[in-house]
């Protein structure tokens, strides 16, 4: 990612001049929007490559969901089974329907894997680890979830479930020891003896839709010693065996896919004529084995095992790009499901049956979206697939070559070098290609190939190396190669250098010419000595090679390679230019060639060069020697036109005079291309949007709509028209945002610039029934088009909040949902429709309290945010809602990262921000973060101090604030708080609740301050307000997720007076206390008549404790004993019903208890109670459980069991005051 | 975890796994929501308001001046790509140079710099790759050592920084005299007066 761009501040221009400006623009899109209709472009972000179909994401979140079952019916998809670790083991998920929420299917006290649906669809099988730790075959019908039953039992481990027979039968893989083989057997579905089906270590087994056939891969032990199931590998292709046979290996199909690396996971297309696979194609992840733990592609290959071969003779077509590291492909109805690695999570995604690329497509459209594709995975992805198209050698050598290269490229080297040993197969002896030319040598291609492979091997030992250390191995395996490269260099004939290539001779996708070996073979020495460290001899070699005699493109790349590292390294700039200079004006090349090279030196040139006079000096000198008319010299003129423009923009349009008029000299599309594209990152690096949006609106222009480019010059349009859009709305300038928003509808089918011209409308005072109008004449033509469903959708569900009556908000909430469901057919990956989704559910969740609205709201929202990765203004409205919506679930972690996310992204909207610093200080304090959200909410309320439009919202910030300090343990300060929040709470907010809220939490935080006289009056407040009220109680907002508790009058009432003891203590009032103590004694004994709670008895225990400790303070010694042993009987109560032995409560009655009894004057008749029965129960569990608050008990209660069992023996009462226990 | 999932899937390896038990769902009423049922105010119509001035139909109509102060101005994406070429190793010691994750250090090395490292990277391949820059530079300065027998070795590697600072990219992190650690600015006189101006 680049660095933060420089600050441009906005170019000032006349309004009028702006509005003309965008109507030119309007204009324009009228002779641009003529003509064939856009191809729908898939891109949700602008990262997606647009060349090919991308995957569509189907499970959220950042836990791994996997092994993914679709059900289907004739509308479709109806659910997706699957397994995740959302809750930290591996359960299994349904989501019915598929766009929905997932729950959990059932709750299994194990693990579980490897599920696969009935035929039928009815039952479920699965392989669960609730009561064998090495795996069970268990079934559960989905009618009845709640019963399993497992086939299997403790004597074997089970590995994977296959339906066989309709349905009726369940196979099941198992290993019988630890160290045997795998045995497939088959079970009776409802449950019964098995029978052996083989004994074959086999596994992926996948089922054909007839039920003849299995197929699986194989896999053989690495060690005799150590059982297949430890250490073992997997077996060279897939095996499809007939069911009847399966157990006779000699009688399988085997598919060997001419591919590189190994297959895995087979799956059969819905009507049986396709074979789908995994296929890991290289080490990825260079533990110098390829296996499932390196990125995968999908491929899939016809069967029919009618013919001869069942495989052929049509190749596989790779159906998913590298990059997406998809694996587990299984086929229903029209749907490919996949399990997809993303950014460190596994997910469930689908393509179409034919992939990411369509069967549609025929070769010449293949190259030409090759030609444009930006993703080199992509690429090989469609020259795979163009591959396969193509049986004429002459046509297909030059793909093969490709492959290789950009295999090589990304550091595949595994494929690299498989097509490469490809390629010298299919050029074995003389080439018809190579006949067909006079210049031509038998086996210049094998010949390149052959060095391809030396250098494929080299780099991948290379990359072995730890740190780039060499090893001796290493060392003497690379000089025994460039031993090998020598030889073969010197048996090459000395007529193949007798040839310059001409401009003739070029084609974009040229034949290797004999002349470019011993270039070749020069270029790969210079690297293998580069890395062995002889850089003399590297650098040597790469100036042996005469650049102006080669012609293959690939040569060529590499020398500019080798240029690249050893003139970088020695920071030799000039010769390092030169190189690119030759390159970029090279006669074998093409202009797309031209371009990327003339690029490389233009950043070469420019690197680290501050815009000014030293460079502007160094582009006029590199210009003085390029050619006119080249594209070295085009892109040297933008360059010298950029670096003229002034950081404050002010000779912008002199600027874009200058280009444009390079712009309308050159016709060639690849030279305007990269001009325009050029033009349009710098003006996006520096900030200058002027330029950014002449140029992309003059190149998307010049675009036909049936060039492959064109989508990219959309996206483009899209992404840099829609910023212009939100420059004019933040300035104010409704009129011109509208039509920018207007022109980017009319332009592209992105849904964000139809969401930004109906706000600006609305803003402009425009009403919904116009908008709707408008858009229903536009579409007139279309009604059903998904632009104008989703139009409807958001005109409809931007109003929920609006609707009256919850049946009418209901059926809005339902017609949103049935557009959205249709737009999402056709706009699979729009993050507008799930933003969209999640929105009306989150509104519909808030209206009915439903948790399963407010889940499904949760997953469109974490969909959306997934395809939001560098759309930041859909990001910040995600976020914030998210944030909401996973507090409002209790899922407070969740939302404090979703909070703290969306707080480094700027506030359009004051009371947004103002709702997120609420928000997030509540929930900080759920996550026991209490302090700092005591600082969130102060910040919350300065925030609001500073905006008077937000006065309205004053109490709620002041009563977070004042409960913030409470929690935070500043009692002063939440008392200073709660008191203004006490002359705040007027007009609709101050109820009786709120009234008497404010004062029970000023008295108890004036209490905790130490301010009892200040407590006892706001506490009497809230009695008298109590007393007035005697329905009062605190309730939950009426649809609130979680929490759905009122906390009644009478909780309140022993509340208070509990309280209101405590001050009245304090100000020396101890009647008053004792009433209060009295009437909180008689309210709790009333509560535990109705609630029979065992924490009402402790309650109560404790109230007698302090009335015995007001009786004594009173000089009521009878009546303190007296309370104390009806404490205990609480205590004694509390401890039987919930098995206690001790608490706090009961440690400290019977240390008073204790006092009384030993150190007091009362008869002994006065006591009831056995002393040291207590006192013996309560002193083992202190000294058992070595708590260290208990210290003092610990000795003090030793002290009184001693004096106790004395006094008992002796009848003597207890004398003198209580002794200290000794430290 | 999913590497393990796909590989166990995938070799159906031990199948000693999955002996985890999960913990079916309870409902619990948390302390926290007691409290906070107990003493917060009961505000419907301000939570009302405030609860729908979070949500959003749509994105936020957030400038771009205000986006790039932030740091999160929205890229052109794929679409602006002139050409298509796979990642090099130079092109990633780029990207970890502006994201602080290395440095050019004054010795002449590539150092890590995790504590200032603004991506989420994986210290292995940082490490992995530094680790090969730097035996080539080494390499480099033999080289240039055996070309100037005469020079002073320290001097041979002084010289060849300066030369190699120039080309290092503009915001990519150098260390400096005294060891202080700064982005590399390329900004003109012009610029940076600019950019002053604005702040």
């Amino acid at each position: 990612m680049s660095g933060r761009r420089g600050l441009h501040p906005r170019w000032l221009r006349p309004r009028w001049l702006r509005a003309s400006l965008a109507l030119a623009a309007l204009a324009l899109v009228g002779l641009v929007a003529s003509g064939s209709p856009r191809a729908a472009a898939q891109q949700a972000s602008s990262e997606d490559e647009l060349a090919t179909r991308v995957p569509v994401r189907l499970t959220a979140g950042a836990s791994d969901e996997l092994m993914g079952a679709l059900a289907t019916g004739p509308d479709g998809p109806r659910a997706l089974y699957f397994v995740s670790d959302a809750r930290g083991t591996k359960d299994l998920y349904v989501q019915k329907p598929v766009q929905s929420a997932a729950k959990q299917l059932f709750d299994a006290l194990g693990d579980v894997a490897a599920p696969r649906l009935s035929p039928d669809g009815r039952s479920i099988a699965y392989i669960g680890y609730t009561r064998d730790a090495t795996g069970d075959a268990c079934v559960r019908a989905l009618a009845d979830l709640e019963t399993e039953r497992c086939l299997t039992g403790p004597d074997t481990a089970e590995l994977e479930v296959v339906w066989l027979d309709g349905g009726a039968r369940l196979g099941v893989l198992s290993r019988t020891g630890m160290q045997a083989g795998f045995v497939l057997r088959s079970f009776p579905a409802a449950g019964g003896t098995p029978t052996v089906l083989a004994k074959r270590d086999a596994i992926g087994l996948a089922r054909s839709p007839d039920g003849r056939w299995l197929a699986f891969v194989t896999v053989t032990p690495r060690q005799d010693q150590v059982g297949v199931a430890f250490a073992s590998r997997v077996g060279k292709g897939v095996h499809v065996a007939r069911l009847s046979e399966v157990s006779n290996a000699a009688a399988d199909l085997v598919y060997t896919p001419p591919l590189p690396g190994v297959s895995g996971f087979p799956a059969f297309s819905p009507d049986g004529r396709y074979l789908y696979f995994s296929q890991y194609l290289n080490d990825t992840n260079g533990d110098g084995v390829i296996d499932g733990s390196d990125h995968s592609v999908i491929e899939r290959v016809r069967f029919d095992p009618s013919r001869r071969d069942p495989f052929g003779p049509e190749p596989p077509e790779q159906l998913t790009s590298a990059r997406w590291d998809c694996h587990y492909p299984s086929a229903s109805g029209e749907t490919l499901l996949m399990t997809c690695s993303r950014r460190g999570s596994l997910d469930l995604y689908t393509l179409p049956l034919d992939g990411a690329v369509p069967d549609a497509w025929d070769a010449p459209r293949l190259r030409g979206e090759l030609e444009v594709a930006r993703d080199l995975s992509t690429r090989l992805l469609l020259a795979n697939r163009l591959l396969a198209k193509l049986d004429a050698p002459a046509a297909r050598l030059p793909v093969l070559r490709q492959i290789v290269w950009m295999h090589l490229s990304l550091g595949e080297f595994e494929a690299a070098i498989y097509y490469a040993h490809s390629i010298e197969r299919e050029t074995a002896g003389p080439s018809s290609t190579q006949a067909a030319s006079a210049q031509a040598a038998p086996g210049a291609d094998a010949r390149w190939a052959g060095l391809m492979v030396e250098l494929a091997e080299h780099r991948r030992a290379d990359r072995g190396l730890a740190r780039g250390e060499l090893s001796s191995a290493y060392i003497r395996q690379e000089r025994a190669r460039l031993d090998r490269i020598r030889a073969a260099e010197g048996e090459l004939p000395t007529a193949t250098r007798s040839v310059r290539p001409t401009t003739r001779d070029a084609s974009p996708l040229g034949e290797c010419r004999p002349t470019d070996i011993p270039g070749l073979a020069k270029l790969v020495q210079s690297e293998i000595l580069d890395d062995l460290g002889d850089k003399a001899g590297a650098l040597a070699a790469l100036r042996a090679v005469s650049l102006e005699q080669l012609s293959d493109r690939y040569t060529l790349r590499l020398a500019g390679e080798r240029a690249a590292h050893l003139y970088g390294l020695l920071a030799d700039r000039p010769a390092w230019l030169a190189a690119l200079r030759t390159l970029a004006l090279h006669p074998a090349l093409g202009e797309a060639e031209h371009i990327a090279q003339a690029h490389a030196f233009t950043v070469t040139l420019l690197a680290g060069l501050a815009r000014g006079r030293a460079r502007g000096a160094a582009i006029e000198r590199a210009r003085a020697t390029a050619p006119d008319g080249s594209a070295l010299a085009l892109l040297l003129d933008v360059e010298a036109a950029l670096n003229d423009l002034r950081p404050d923009g002010s000779n912008e349009d002199a600027v874009r005079a200058r280009i444009f008029d390079l712009y309308k000299a050159d016709h060639d599309p690849e030279h305007r291309r990269a001009l325009a594209l050029t033009t349009i990152n710098d003006a996006a690096r520096r900030g200058n949007e002027y330029l950014e949006y002449q140029f992309t609106t003059t190149w998307a222009s010049g675009v036909r709509h049936a060039d492959p480019e064109r989508k990219y010059a959309e996206s483009l349009y899209r992404t840099v028209v829609l910023e212009r859009a939100y420059g004019e709305l933040s300035d104010g300038h409704l009129k011109e945002a509208a039509a920018y928003f207007f022109q980017a509808t009319r332009n592209t089918d992105a849904l964000d610039p139809h969401i930004g011209f109906i706000e600006t409308r609305l803003a402009e005072g425009q009403s919904i029934a116009a908008l709707r109008a408008f858009y229903a004449e536009r579409f007139k033509d279309a009604p059903a088009a998904p632009e104008h469903r989703f139009v409807e959708a958001y005109l409809t569900a931007r109003g929920l909040a609006g609707v009256a009556g919850d049946d009418a908000h209901a059926s809005a909430v339902a017609e949103v949902e049935r557009l959205l469901r249709e737009v999402s057919k056709a706009m699979p990956r729009r993050l507008e429709v799930r933003h969209l989704w999640g929105y009306t559910l989150q509104q519909a969740a808030l209206r009915t309290g439903s948790r399963a609205q407010a889940a499904s709201a949760l997953r469109h929202y974490e969909l959306a945010l997934d395809l939001a990765r560098d759309r930041p203004r859909a990001r910040a409205a995600i976020l914030e809602a998210l944030g909401e919506l996973q507090a409002s679930l209790g899922e407070h972690r969740a939302a404090v990262a979703s909070f703290v996310r969306r707080a480094r992204l700027p506030f359009p909207r004051p009371a947004s921000e103002l709702a997120l610093r609420l928000s997030l200080a509540r929930s900080l304090f759920h996550t026991r973060a209490p302090c700092r959200g005591r600082e969130e909410a102060a910040g919350a309320l300065a925030f609001l101090d500073a905006r008077p439009a937000l006065g309205g919202y004053r109490a709620s910030a002041l009563d977070r604030l004042a409960f913030a300090h409470l929690t935070c343990g500043e009692p002063a300060e939440a008392a200073r708080r709660y008191a203004e929040l006490e002359r705040a709470l007027t007009g609709a907010a101050g109820t009786p609740i709120n009234r008497f809220k404010a004062a029970l939490a000023l008295g108890s935080a004036s209490l905790a301050a130490g301010e009892p006289a200040k407590a006892a009056e706001a506490l009497r407040r809230a009695r008298a307000l109590l007393d007035a009220h005697p329905d009062l109680e605190a309730r939950a907002p009426e649809h609130a997720l979680v929490g759905r508790f009122p906390y009644p009058h009478a909780r309140y009432a022993v509340l208070v007076d509990g309280l209101l003891a405590s001050a009245l203590v304090g100000t020396g009032d101890r009647d008053g206390a004792g009433r209060a103590l009295a009437r909180r004694l008689d309210g709790l004994e009333t509560i535990f008549k109705r609630s029979d709670a065992d924490e009402d008895l402790l309650d109560i225990a404790r109230t007698h404790l302090r009335l015995a400790a007001l009786a004594r303070a009173a000089g009521r010694p009878t009546e303190a004993v007296a309370q104390l042993e009806a404490g205990l009987a609480r205590a004694d109560a509390y401890d039987e019903r919930t098995g206690s032995t001790v608490t706090p409560t009961r440690l400290e009655l019977i240390r008073a208890y204790a006092e009384a009894r030993l150190f007091g004057d009362l008869p002994a008749k006065t006591y009831h109670r056995d002393l040291a029965a207590d006192l013996s129960s309560a002193l083992d569990f202190v000294a058992r459980f070595r708590n260290p608050d208990w210290r003092e008990d610990r000795l003090r209660f030793a002290l009184y069991l001693t004096l106790a069992r004395l006094h008992a023996g002796t009848g003597v009462a207890g004398a003198a005051s209580a002794p200290q226990a000794q430290r | 975890m999913h590497r393990g999932a796909l590989a166990l899937v995938a070799l159906l390896a031990a199948a000693t796994g999955g002996g985890c038990v999960s913990v079916s769902g309870l409902s619990v009423m948390s302390r926290s929501t007691a409290l906070e049922r107990q003493a917060n105010a009961e505000l419907p119509q301000q939570t009302g308001e405030l609860g729908q001035a979070a949500l959003s139909p749509g994105p936020e109509a957030i400038p771009r001046e205000q986006l790039a102060t932030s740091g999160e101005a929205p890229g052109l994406g794929v679409a602006s790509k002139l050409v298509a070429e796979a990642e090099t190793d130079a092109d990633r010691v780029d990207a970890l140079l502006v994201g602080g994750c290395v440095g050019e250090s004054s010795d002449g090395t590539l150092q890590t710099t995790p504590s200032r490292c603004a991506l989420d990277v994986d210290p292995d391949a940082v490490a992995q790759l530094v680790g090969r820059e730097n035996v080539h530079r080494r390499q480099v300065w033999r080289y240039l050592e055996a070309r100037a027998p005469k020079t002073d070795p320290g001097r041979v590697r002084e010289q060849w920084r300066s030369a190699h600072l120039q080309q290092v990219v503009c915001g990519g992190l150098v260390e400096g005299p005294e060891g202080k650690w700064a982005p590399k600015s390329c900004a003109s006189p012009d610029e940076a007066a600019q950019a002053e101006a604005v702040e």
